[in-house]
């Protein structure tokens, strides 16, 4: 659906924020997409949706350049930002100028969404707090059900009830024929809710796998099991050490995001990747 | 036997996607206009009605032919230059950029806004103002002359196509500026008007010293010679055709606005 290719983009041509950077984002998957601070995951977005445009290089969906809006790549497409911004109208004037964009808007989904994350009716939206706002917009992002959703730090503002509520309805939300990325630094709170993961860094994509392939290539060790002289990265947790090695056997390992965020964006970060872009581990971008 | 693409709406224009987005942006913007059109009259009411205080008689046709146009040119002005801010507001602009209409509805929306619907409320506000003004001033019996902008359509005209010209210059200034769009293209059009008339004036100089009298771009020149005025002008029917230069530039910068708009970047 998404397809990146060599983009080059950064917002000063001293300093290039992305460099040849290669992307495949298809439908029927979540993906999470990590990053340092500054690393750029939000400008990723932002060429993804055609809110940025790349110095070189391709950015296309549904083989669309994205930089040119076309309202039919629009309407398949809903982008929400961290910092929402909503107009002075109530919810109810709010979806009906704006529900008319969406061919696949589902009303009695967008109703469901907002009962379940407790977002009142009836009242002007500039009046509830940022957290409703944000769990208004989610819902309405849900509900338009586009091909392709993309949230920027979805979970910046919500409270722990809301962040369980929204990976709920997430997960329920997505089909075959969509495609959701989910740009966060807060790993924990989607762990349990992404399919695939894509890392940003260094100016590159350094990571777009599935977390079952991962599980299966990688082995996440805790305490005596982490001390191992073939680890890749490793680190102190609460619960002793822990390390990620090899994982010849292919049995499966949880995958510990943060453990790996961390790996991949180390100094030393070399062997991992090369071990992950073996020809029998790699998958093209 | 229609086509698999024939149902797919026009990436351009399409009426009914024009029409959502119209009144999306009306339901969004109705409050903030009617309290922009409030305060409009409110002021006009001000210094109209402070003016025929002073003099102490209505107003003549011409003192409010001259407040019918600097009313006109000042809040036009202003109105226009803030109908693209939502695009240089990181926030808003994002919502604006990626809502599903094609940029050239986005920039009609605005457009028509910014001009005819502008003119249409501010010519309504504007009479009611000044009937109300001098009904009050008016004597016992008295029933004083009201403006008239149909009486004389070649001036009305060269009013409207100057204040198409200044909107398109506004609106241009509003989606190239990220913030501060009125007093960034204020000062943009002052510093160009007066680039403008002084380039002008001595290119002319050079040509036609000595006995040059100063002259503003496209209008015609004076010479003296001791007390004699020569004046240089266009043939009565290539004037004609200089009247629509404003048009022309109106519409040469809202052809560059709205590329502005398509090439936005957040």
């Amino acid at each position: 659906m998404v397809r990146i290719r060599n983009l080059h983009f950064g917002y000063s041509r001293r300093v290039p924020l992305f460099e040849n950077l290669n992307l495949a984002l298809d439908r029927g998957r979540i993906y999470g997409l990590l990053g340092k601070n500054g690393a750029g995951k939000t400008t990723l977005l932002k060429n993804i949706v055609g809110l940025a445009f790349p110095w070189s290089g391709t950015c296309l969906i549904d083989e669309q350049p994205a930089a040119t809006r076309l309202p039919r790549v629009l309407e398949d497409l809903f982008f929400l930002p961290e910092d929402v911004y909503v107009p002075a109208l109530t919810a109810e004037q709010f979806v009906a100028h704006t529900a008319g964009f969406y061919p696949r808007f589902n009303p009695e989904q967008l109703h469901e969404y907002l009962r379940e994350l407790e977002v009142p009716l009836g009242q002007k939206l500039t009046q509830f707090s940022h957290g409703q706002q944000k769990k208004f917009m989610i819902a309405f992002a849900l509900a338009a059900n586009t091909g392709l959703l993309v949230l920027d730090e979805p979970t910046n503002g919500l409270d722990i009830p809301s962040k369980v509520q929204f990976r709920k309805i997430l997960a329920s939300a997505l089909s075959e024929e969509r495609c959701m990325i989910i740009s966060t630094h807060q790993v924990r709170d989607l762990e349990s809710l992404i399919d695939t993961v894509v890392v940003v860094h260094d100016r590159q994509i350094v990571l777009n796998r599935e977390l079952d392939t991962l599980a299966e290539q990688l082995t996440f060790a805790t305490g005596a099991a982490a001390e191992s002289t073939d680890a890749f990265y490793t680190g102190a947790s609460v619960r002793g050490p822990v390390a990620i090695r090899p994982n010849p056997s292919g049995a499966y390992s949880r995958v510990d995001l943060e453990l790996l965020f961390n790996a991949l964006t180390a100094d030393d970060s070399a062997a991992i990747l090369t071990y992950l872009n073996q020809p029998r581990h790699a998958h093209a971008y | 036997m229609p086509t698999p693409t024939s149902s797919v709406p026009n990436q351009t224009f399409s009426p009914a996607r024009f029409g959502r987005l119209f009144g999306r942006h009306t339901a969004e913007n109705l409050r903030t206009y009617g309290l922009a059109a409030a305060v409009l009259a409110g002021g006009m009411l001000l210094v109209m009605s402070y003016l025929s205080y002073l003099q102490g008689a209505p107003a003549n046709v011409s003192v409010q032919g001259i407040f019918f146009v600097l009313f006109l040119m000042a809040a036009g002005s202003f109105f226009s230059s803030g109908v693209f801010a939502d695009f240089g507001d990181k926030r808003k602009g994002m919502a604006a950029l990626t809502l599903p209409a094609s940029h050239f509805e986005k920039f009609l929306v605005a457009w028509l806004y910014s001009l005819p619907i502008f003119l249409l409320v501010f010519v309504v506000l504007f009479y009611l103002v000044n009937a109300a003004v001098l009904h009050a001033a008016a004597g016992q019996g008295e029933s004083p002359a009201m403006l008239d902008i149909t009486v004389d359509w070649s001036k009305t005209g060269s009013i409207l196509l100057s204040y198409a010209l200044l909107n398109a210059a506004w609106l241009w200034g509003s989606i190239f500026f990220e913030r501060a769009q009125f007093v960034k293209m204020g000062f943009l059009l002052f510093l160009l008007g007066g680039a403008l008339s002084v380039l002008n004036f001595q290119w002319l100089k050079r040509l036609l010293e000595p006995g040059l009298t100063p002259v503003p771009p496209f209008a015609n020149v004076v010479l003296m010679s001791g007390n004699t005025m020569n004046r240089l002008a266009l043939p009565e029917a290539q004037t004609a055709w200089l009247s629509l230069l404003p048009l022309a530039l109106a519409a040469l910068i809202c052809v560059a606005a709205y590329y502005r708009l398509t090439e936005k970047q957040l």
